[in-house]
């Protein structure tokens, strides 16, 4: 992550025309982007479209990028890069949970955790397959609302700005997104590990 | 709470609650609302129940493994050959749209005032019409059944028979033609002839005066050669179909004068011959109007594009 001097220098050299510069940015947030056009669009190729779409039109209006936070400024670009795609797809059928069971060690080695082994690896796998289909049932409001705030830590006030609606909608729309999720989760709680599930008794105070 | 929800729907009971646990869970509520709800929580195991697997959901969402990229997803260093100082083309347009909107705003209160010129005096003033000496002439054979003119009687055409010979003795050497005296009287005279062809006529006259007391036949100059009952449209004066009993006109070009090579007309069959269509008359406003409305719409799309870019 860049300090707050070296994120405003780049910016500046990259508003001068300075390609490195900015794609020292790209390295920097292209993560975050990428996830959380992956969270929203719900497969890698339509992120990964999405994702150099948003590092394509950030350059190419970087002359009014004012300062602020380069990170909100890439997360709105995405995410209306990401709205507009769904807008587009309209009534598109649900996708299956098992679309996203395809995320396996090798092919993403980070989510090895050095703490975990292979079961309780295997379990989280799981887990974020069936909370990835949980969020492709939200509405598009609701979905791009809870990934900004629950996956990706935007504050209120950040959402609220990236998705250029009032402080108040953001909260109606995460509440209902996230009572939507968990409702979701209990009727397919069969397929949460236990050690996840809504009911579990462990979990409960 | 009474906000509404959505298209004006109030939101149900449980989505109040939901609301208000999911602002708990992130402390955005305010103190006093935090302590009542801790309060009803403690005396409330469902709520709580709600609470707790609210807050799982979240955890849970949270607890998802970021992803790595598939790819990194820099750009390209050719991109780096634009200057900074030369935006897009796109870019370019959209900081004109202030300008654009103000152009339109204009250019479309030019074209209601000429719509309002238009209504008002588009009737009494500004008609352009074509000017009557410049319209086209009708040939012999285009001539309107109802515009009959009266037979010259044979003394007349005599006249004119005579005036022709003289003529054509005179300027033999000329390479213009026109027709015969009395073919030209006969056929113009005449209702609505049936055909130049069927005239019984010296098709290669050259050019000459006609005199006549019904009035004078003014063929352009034809070209040398030309068959039957070919008639130049070009120097025929208007009102040649009604002439005015005992003017005398005199060709031009003078019959001891040569014409000029630019004057001779090319050779065309009968059924050849253009049609002339009586010239519409065009207002200057309707033009204008034209002009102003399509600029105010081209420059419409193009503001509502550019101020679309800006957004972007």
């Amino acid at each position: 992550m860049c300090h707050a001097m070296d994120e405003a220098s780049l910016v500046t050299a990259a508003q001068q025309g300075n390609m490195d510069a900015f794609n020292e940015l790209v390295l920097t947030y292209q993560q975050p982007v990428y996830n959380l056009a992956y969270r929203i669009m719900g497969d890698p190729a339509t992120a990964s479209d999405a994702t150099q779409e948003t590092f394509i039109a950030a350059y190419e209006s970087l002359e009014r990028f004012r300062g602020g936070s380069f990170k909100s400024y890439l997360m709105r670009i995405v995410t209306n890069r990401c709205y507009d795609v769904l807008r587009r797809r309209k009534r598109r059928p649900a996708t299956s949970f098992e679309d996203f069971g395809d995320i396996d060690e090798e092919a993403n080695p980070a989510l090895v955790n050095g703490h975990e082994g292979p079961d309780e690896y295997a379990e989280r796998q799981e887990m974020a397959g069936v909370i990835q289909a949980g969020i492709q049932t939200l509405p598009p409001d609701q979905r791009i609302t809870l990934v900004l705030s629950d996956v990706q830590g935007l504050s209120y006030d950040e959402i609220a700005e990236a998705t250029n609606v009032a402080l108040g909608t953001v909260k109606s729309r995460l509440a209902r997104g996230r009572a939507k999720l968990r409702d979701y989760l209990r009727e397919h709680e069969e397929l949460l590990p236990a050690r996840y599930r809504l009911e579990d008794e462990d979990r409960k105070h | 709470m009474t906000r509404l929800w959505g298209l004006g729907r109030r939101p149900t009971a449980r989505e109040q609650r939901d609301e208000l646990l999911s602002a708990y869970l992130d402390g955005q509520l305010d103190a006093e609302v935090h302590a009542r709800l801790t309060a009803q929580l403690a005396d409330d195991p469902v709520l709580l129940s709600e609470l707790e697997a609210l807050r799982h959901t979240v955890e849970m969402v949270r607890e998802l493994p970021p992803l790595p990229v598939p790819r990194n997803f820099i750009l390209p260093q050719p991109r780096t050959a634009r200057p900074r100082s030369q935006p897009a083309p796109g870019l370019r347009l959209a900081r004109l749209a202030p300008f654009l909107t103000a152009s339109t705003v204009v250019v479309s209160l030019l074209f209601a005032v000429v719509l309002v010129g238009d209504l008002l005096f588009g009737g009494r003033m500004g008609m352009s019409t074509a000017p009557l000496n410049e319209a086209p002439l009708l040939l012999e054979h285009e001539l309107p059944a109802e515009a009959p003119a009266p037979l010259p009687s044979a003394g007349e055409r005599d006249v004119a028979v005579t005036a022709v010979v003289e003529a054509e003795s005179e300027a033999e050497a000329l390479p213009l033609a026109v027709p015969t005296a009395p073919d030209a009287a006969q056929e113009y005279a005449g209702s609505a002839p049936e055909s130049l062809d069927t005239a019984e006529s010296e098709n290669a006259v050259r050019g000459g005066t006609i005199t006549s007391e019904v009035g004078t036949v003014t063929p352009g100059p034809v070209a040398a050669g030309s068959t039957e009952g070919e008639l130049p449209a070009a120097s025929a004066p208007p009102d040649w179909a009604t002439p005015a009993p005992g003017v005398v006109t005199e060709f031009a070009p003078a019959l001891d004068e040569e014409l000029p090579p630019s004057e001779v007309m090319p050779y065309q069959e009968d059924s050849e011959l253009p049609e002339t269509a009586p010239t519409a008359p065009v207002s200057s406003w309707r033009i204008g109007e034209i002009i102003l409305g399509l600029a105010s719409l081209g420059l419409a799309l193009v503001t509502v594009w550019a101020w679309r870019v800006r957004r972007h």
